[in-house]
């Protein structure tokens, strides 16, 4: 579900909450709000499921407007996350998840087999858990069943307000890759509020940095990284953000063609392309074309697989003082090369 | 002279005013418990919620107007007999039910309030579905301490004509007889507690277990 925001304001009294928002929020992807308290992420993701009423503009969903649907339909239709105290305190797991399914009338069979599936997609065990009550759960569990809970009713827009804040950060980034991972199956469009930037650079597709009510820049995580329009960007960046960035990329989005395959290096003393991987059934090494000019072939085998962090091809090729790396599959299949050049000039 | 001697010989009038004094009670008792209920419910809906405070701080002060006071207030008003002693025990027992089901509503944490909002129910199953059920150990207590305070107040509610034990009491009194009084005492204790330990099993049975924790009961 495509959101767009045009000229929305919110005022409480004479102040303004937000004020003259234009931005439109992609479908199937993760945007992420960010900045100080009282900047008005929040109040943002509230103008969506109308729990704040904007005093001006539209927000249209799907490009219907929010006000010709239904208020309570339109949030049945729209998951909802916040801090882990919003689980209903005197319902179990199961009740909790199954909250808006039976809002809906669902089939009690089928409720229960969501409630099930839904456990196991955040990697709860649903027989020790499902019985229980909140209080009897650890905060992850708790922000787990949360999760769950909004994505019950197969909600296609998912509002995620600060999920992991009051969480341990061992948990929280656990808990982080659970929502990756949910993502790249179900492809929810998530808006996804935080304080934490680091968490922002690792969920989000795009990342709209908010102060004083305003959008000070929303961009695809890279641009904000590499462009900051300003020095409040710049500081709310801070000085890890490249860093964090190279850390939660995947070695898949720098994949380059520029290799041989060989089966034999015997009578090899110069190639045209940057490595040559030698392949017999499966990955057997690599040979650098540098290494051939300086007439020493050597045989290293070393390799990143596409779902390794970029930060981690970087490390191996600083420890062996090497510029590029083969990327293979797990299965042996080869996938190409990562270059040094390509991570940093980009 | 035997402390059983009253009770024993004359049973059935002691019988007799202890189904008195259940009539007065459960009449006088359940109407508090629905119009309390109901009042409770209605004046922390979102457009009475200004006066939420008001009638917590009213009923707070008037939880603490001994029982006779209320009573002979009523009396002057409206006279001796059985329906003037019914009407001030339901005002007397009326205000915890308030009193409880009121702060149990609005203490209860916002955020999970407006997340049942935001999840899409409508005021009506919000107040179903969540704030009467997180309520409930509150409202409870309000409830079991409405009873007691009843079944208490209806034996001084005799002096108006509210017969029940509290007839047998007073005459015991008059008399300076320790085997009368005591055969309206007994029954009078036993009715309490019966009836409040009624209740503790309905409140264990209706409130979740969930609640346990924030009660402190585990």
């Amino acid at each position: 579900m495509p959101i767009k925001f045009i000229n929305v304001s919110k005022k409480f009294k004479d102040v303004y909450a937000v004020k003259n928002l234009n931005f439109e929020i992609d479908d199937k992807k993760i945007t992420v709000l960010i900045g100080p308290s009282g900047c008005g992420k929040t109040t943002t993701l509230k103008l969506i499921n109308r729990l704040i009423e904007r005093t001006s503009g539209e927000i249209l969903i799907n490009g219907l407007s929010i006000d010709k649907i239904d208020k309570i339909e339109l949030r049945r239709k729209i998951g909802y996350v916040i801090q882990e105290i919003g689980l209903f305190p005197h319902y179990t797991v199961f009740d909790n998840i199954a909250v808006v399914p039976k809002l809906l009338n669902w089939p009690k069979n089928k409720i229960k087999n969501r409630v099930i599936e839904l456990l196991n997609l955040v990697n709860l065990d649903f027989k020790e858990v499902i019985n229980k009550y909140p209080y009897e759960l650890s905060g992850g569990q708790r922000q787990r069943v949360g999760v769950a809970r909004a994505l019950a009713a197969d909600p296609e827009l998912l509002l995620m307000d600060e999920p992991f804040g009051a969480i341990d950060p061992i948990n929280r980034e656990i808990l982080q890759d659970v929502l990756l991972n949910i993502q790249k199956k179900l492809k929810k469009t998530i808006l996804f509020v935080t304080h934490d930037i680091r968490e922002a650079i690792k969920l989000g597709d795009k990342i709209a940095v908010f102060k004083d009510g305003e959008i000070q820049q929303y961009d695809s995580t890279i641009n904000l990284i590499k462009n900051p329009k300003n020095k409040f960007i710049e500081n709310i960046l801070g000085i890890n953000a490249k860093l964090n960035y190279l850390e939660f990329v995947k070695v898949e989005k720098f994949i380059e063609k520029d290799f041989l395959v060989t089966n034999s290096i015997s009578n090899i003393n110069k190639i045209e392309k940057e490595c040559l991987i030698i392949f017999t059934n499966k990955f057997e090494g690599f040979v650098l074309k540098t290494d051939i000019k300086k007439g020493h072939i050597k045989i290293r085998n070393d390799y990143v697989t596409p779902d390794q962090s970029v930060l981690e091809a970087l490390n191996i090729m600083f420890k062996h003082n090497i510029h590029c790396l083969p990327v293979i599959e797990k299965n042996n299949e080869i996938k190409g090369i990562i270059k040094y050049e390509k991570i940093i000039l980009k | 002279m035997n402390l059983f001697d009253y009770l024993f010989n004359n049973y059935q009038i002691v019988l007799q005013r202890t189904s008195e004094h259940i009539i007065v009670f459960l009449i006088s008792w359940s109407a508090s418990v629905l119009i309390g209920l109901l009042i409770g419910i209605l004046i922390t809906r979102e457009k009475m919620q200004k006066y939420t405070n008001f009638v917590l701080t009213l009923s707070s002060i008037a939880q603490s107007i001994p029982s006779v006071a209320i009573i002979a207030l009523v009396f002057l008003f409206f006279g001796i007999g059985k329906l003037t002693a019914i009407f001030s025990l339901f005002i007397y027992s009326l205000v915890p039910v308030i009193f409880n089901t009121a702060s149990g509503i609005i203490n209860i944490d916002k955020t999970i309030i407006e997340v049942a909002e935001g999840m899409g129910m409508s005021k009506k199953e919000i107040l179903f579905k969540v704030e009467l059920l997180i309520a409930l150990p509150t409202i409870f207590s309000g409830i079991r301490n409405s009873a007691v305070i009843n079944i208490a107040t209806a034996t001084v509610a005799a002096v108006i004509g509210g017969g029940g034990l509290g007839v047998i009491i007073f005459t015991g009194l008059a008399h300076y007889n320790v085997s009368i009084i005591f055969a309206g005492v007994l029954p009078v204790s036993i009715l309490a507690i019966t009836i409040d330990s009624i209740l503790a099993i309905l409140e264990k049975k209706l409130v979740s277990k969930g609640l346990l924790y924030e009660e402190g009961k585990l």
